[in-house]
């Protein structure tokens, strides 16, 4: 090696280092700020617990107001990790799907999941099809929610599979979507006035019905997704490149595509059927996550949209509790509020295309 | 059909511009948005101008007026039941306004409405954190969930509507928890008994041959 390729080395070697530098600050400060979010979260609400209190109710130490305890861990607690899990998922399935359909303006709903939910929530509450449940079950919504997700995931799945242009597969699915909300507009025009209620109460979206069963099944499948999806990020840097340099890189093609398919099926799906369709963070955070790590690099984006997403949407579920409180505001309403004008923001600032 | 007129809740407003194209006659039934109870109720006066019964409705309103106020006075001075009202759909909890209808209902009959700081100048429903619900509802003594039976099958039907936590609200655990017959929107015209009998509901020593409840269903304790 000649002076000269040392020297390239080295700075070769110190821009890395730079760069991996920032990343860890970057990482950290998320972090940090995911932390106190969460801590904010559980800490503040209509009823007055001190810091202090919180982290004994948190340690397990007994403390003299029962209903305090009981508002943490019952209330507060499975909402905040349902709220940060959920946008952890949301966001990943985003960032899938843009790198998929290597298109900046697609979100995880893109495919038809959240209106295959959306519709199979409407044909219960609207028609009062009940599945073999008692009618008006209260786990009905969330059952119908799931299915309808799993049924357009299978769709997509089988669809994906046959299609060889992703564009093609883009259309369908917003095809899908246009066919659900058809059907659903229909059943609106005949449905009466209390069941439109509850319909277009689940597809405000909340975070306030996650209960430790509910966090629990979300943590075990979601959790299992996002660390896969960590073990694909060279096949999806290689994807970035185009497919046919995807497969000369050894990828396989087809199959890679029906698990990027499927991985965010599976994480829309079992976000919407707990929480209801929750707008902006799946589109908004992988655009926040580019644009604050300055990378393409999956291996750095897809934790920073994982965090980056249960931060945004934890800070979004304190808000739709405490700005208006006790009235809540919809979720979706908050995320579209806050993410916006941060990205924007973002944009014009750093003067980048996405 | 040429119908002579159209009653259009308040809800469709936007198709009276329709009906104003098409030269049919319409009129806006804004009842459900009317803050008092008896204001409510007095609609019964103009639909009764179009069967030309207005005499007999209105000796029939002002008849009910006079038992609304004997109902009011039957409570006075006694110590007030603390009631939580609402509905709850997969997590939320849709709560009365202090300022509707419904407050006025709780009001009249001798609640004391534990919601009663929320909305005191609004009328309809406000969406509310279940925290506020539930640190509310759980001293309450009666908590009427706003819905027909079949949304309310029993208590554990509307702990599994809202939060496990709700276990050890109050009305939930010593049975006094109620919702509405099928027909209770349909009883508008009948406002001071419906009133009387939340009454009853909330002081059961007043009223102990009242076994027949007409406007109100007693929601199954399951424990």
């Amino acid at each position: 090696m000649n002076y000269r390729q040392e020297v390239a080395t080295l700075d070769y070697q110190k821009t890395l280092d730079k760069k991996r530098s920032k990343y860890i600050v970057i990482y950290t400060t998320i972090t940090i700020l995911l932390i106190t979010l969460f801590l904010l979260n559980i800490s503040l609400g209509t009823i007055s617990i001190s810091f202090k209190e919180v982290i004994n109710i948190l340690l397990g130490r007994p403390i003299e107001d029962s209903i305090s305890t009981s508002v943490v861990r019952e209330i507060r607690l499975p909402r905040g990790i349902g709220a940060m899990l959920s946008g952890a998922a949301l966001s990943l399935a985003g960032l899938l799907m843009q790198i998929f359909f290597q298109n900046p303006i697609v979100d995880p709903f893109v495919l038809g999941i959240s209106s295959g939910a959306t519709l199979m929530v409407g044909l219960v509450t609207l028609t009062g099809i009940t599945m073999g449940l008692p009618q008006q079950s209260p786990h009905i919504l969330v059952l119908a929610a799931l299915l309808g997700a799993i049924i357009v995931m299978f769709i997509i799945t089988g669809i994906a599979s046959k299609v060889k242009n992703i564009i093609t597969l883009l259309v369908i699915g917003l095809m899908l979507g246009y066919l659900c909300s058809a059907i659903i507009n229909i059943l609106v025009a005949f449905a009466e006035k209390e069941s439109i209620r509850n319909f277009v109460v689940w597809t405000m979206g909340s975070f306030s019905g996650f209960t430790w069963d509910r966090v629990g099944l979300l943590a075990g499948i979601s959790i299992p997704v996002i660390l896969s999806s960590l073990l694909i990020s060279k096949p999806l840097n290689a994807l970035l490149l185009g497919e046919e340099y995807a497969r000369s890189m050894g990828v396989k093609i087809k199959g890679f595509r029906l698990s990027i398919v499927c991985l965010s099926s599976i994480l829309t799906g079992i976000v919407t059927a707990f929480a209801g369709p929750v707008a902006f963070v799946g589109l908004a955070v992988p655009h926040l996550s580019r644009l604050l790590l300055g990378t393409d690099d999956n291996r750095i984006l897809i934790p920073g949209a994982v965090l980056l997403g249960a931060t945004l949407t934890i800070l979004c579920d304190l808000l739709a509790r405490l700005l208006l409180s006790p009235v809540e505001l919809p979720i979706s309403a908050v995320t579209s509020f806050v993410g916006a004008p941060i990205v924007i923001y973002l944009l014009v600032k750093r003067r980048d295309s996405l | 059909m040429a119908p002579d007129l159209i009653l259009l809740d308040a809800g469709f407003q936007q198709i009276g511009d329709k009906l104003d194209s098409l030269g049919i006659p319409y009129i806006i039934d804004s009842s459900d948005w009317e803050a008092d109870p008896m204001a409510r109720m007095e609609w019964i006066k103009l639909f009764a101008t179009l069967y030309n019964k207005e005499e007999d409705v209105i000796a029939y309103f002002d008849k009910g007026d006079e038992k609304l106020k004997e109902i009011e006075d039957r409570v006075k001075g006694l110590d007030k039941p603390k009631v939580s009202w609402g509905f709850l759909i997969t997590g939320k909890a849709f709560v009365p306004y202090a300022g509707s209808y419904v407050g006025k209902h709780i009001e009249l009959s001798g609640g004391d409405y534990i919601y009663k700081e929320i909305g005191p100048d609004k009328t309809h429903t406000a969406t509310i954190t279940m925290e506020e619900f539930y640190t509310g509802g759980r001293l309450s003594d009666v908590y009427i969930s706003s819905g027909p039976p079949a949304y309310n099958t029993s208590t554990q039907d509307i702990i599994d509507r809202g939060l496990p936590i709700m276990k050890d609200m109050k009305p939930l655990v010593e049975d006094n928890t109620w919702c509405y017959q099928p027909w209770y929107y349909q009883v508008v015209h009948e406002t001071p008994e419906v009133i009387e009998e939340l009454q009853a509901i909330l002081y059961p020593e007043l009223y102990p041959d009242y076994k027949e409840f007409k406007y109100y269903w007693k929601v199954p304790l399951v424990e």
